[in-house]
């Protein structure tokens, strides 16, 4: 298991390098930092001190920046520190009801029961690191969640896997279980993408079919 | 319509729209690509205007939730 997460990591970590590099002109630079250092007028993490106001020559950027992530950063740094986490606890807990479906976690419960077998420690620390970077941000977009929400899943099934092997149920059991939990799963994101297409339907159709428009106009003839 | 020939697109963006949603990306070899978007920065457009004298400037507007194509003019440039 060591070597092939050795070696992707490796290619990835130097793919990540050669990135930086042709984006930013330094390898040890991310776009991300280069991006913050240009533009943004609150910090990354709500426990560091505010920046040094930018100035804007975008309308859109300056309001993406004073107008929205500056506020935020009012409001989470006038809060104590166990309220800042708890404010991105909440908002994460929101997602994963929101986009992952909270019965996924179900199984999380019995994570002290299983605390012996090492995977499941492994992905526990996964998931408990990735918690902990995402309380201490100060503008906690949603999709940030998206590892944790990884991670959680694999564990999630993991320890479904190791309490269908402790209780030995029969195929036919664990085929039902894997279906509702799958509709259980998969209850949150359907919600979402037929709230998505009832909003194509209003002013976003408009939008999509003049931007194909524009797009067609320059297709090669 | 179908425009033949080489193109820039100036993007004019309005603070109602999502900053996080752009137009604006090109090719790593900008000069030979057919069409090229650049962010519209008024007075400042006429040094690309300059650059690229062979080709034909365009102005991207977005209006109550429609993108629109129009002739650049630099007469109403953002600035």
């Amino acid at each position: 298991m060591a070597a092939p997460a050795v070696l992707s990591l490796s290619a990835a970590f130097f793919v990540l390098l050669g990135y930086n590099h042709a984006v930013t002109g330094n390898a040890l630079k991310m776009p991300y930092v280069l991006h913050l250092q240009q533009y943004a007028s609150a910090p990354p993490f709500w426990f560091m001190p505010a920046l040094q106001p930018k100035r804007y020559e975008n309308p859109g950027i300056q309001h993406a920046y004073e107008d929205a992530e500056m506020p935020e950063y009012k409001e989470v740094s006038t809060q104590s520190p166990v309220g800042s986490v708890g404010r991105n606890l909440l908002t994460i807990l929101v997602t994963i009801i929101y986009d992952g479906g909270v019965f996924g976690l179900a199984p999380l419960m019995f994570i002290p029961l299983l605390w012996r077998d090492s995977t499941i420690r492994f992905y526990t620390w996964c998931a408990v690191l990735l918690t902990a970077a995402l309380v201490v941000e100060t503008y906690m977009s949603l999709h940030y969640a998206a590892p944790l929400l990884v991670v959680g899943t694999l564990l999630s099934c993991l320890i479904l896997d190791r309490l269908w092997k402790i209780r030995r149920t029969k195929c036919a059991d664990r085929i039902l279980l894997a279906c509702v939990l799958s509709v259980l799963l998969l209850a949150g994101p359907v919600w979402r993408a037929v709230r998505a297409m009832e909003g194509l339907r209003g002013n976003s159709t408009r939008t999509a079919v003049s931007v194909c428009s524009v797009l067609r106009s320059f297709r090669r003839s | 319509m179908n425009h033949a020939g080489n193109h820039v697109v100036f993007v004019h963006y309005t603070p109602q729209q999502s900053p996080y949603v752009t137009w604006v990306a090109n090719g790593a070899d900008i000069d030979s690509s057919r069409l090229i978007w650049a962010h519209d920065r008024g007075g400042e457009n006429r040094e690309l205007q300059e650059y690229f004298k062979d080709r034909t400037f365009w102005s991207l507007e977005y209006k109550a939730g429609v993108v629109s194509l129009l002739p650049y003019n630099a007469a109403t440039a953002s600035r």
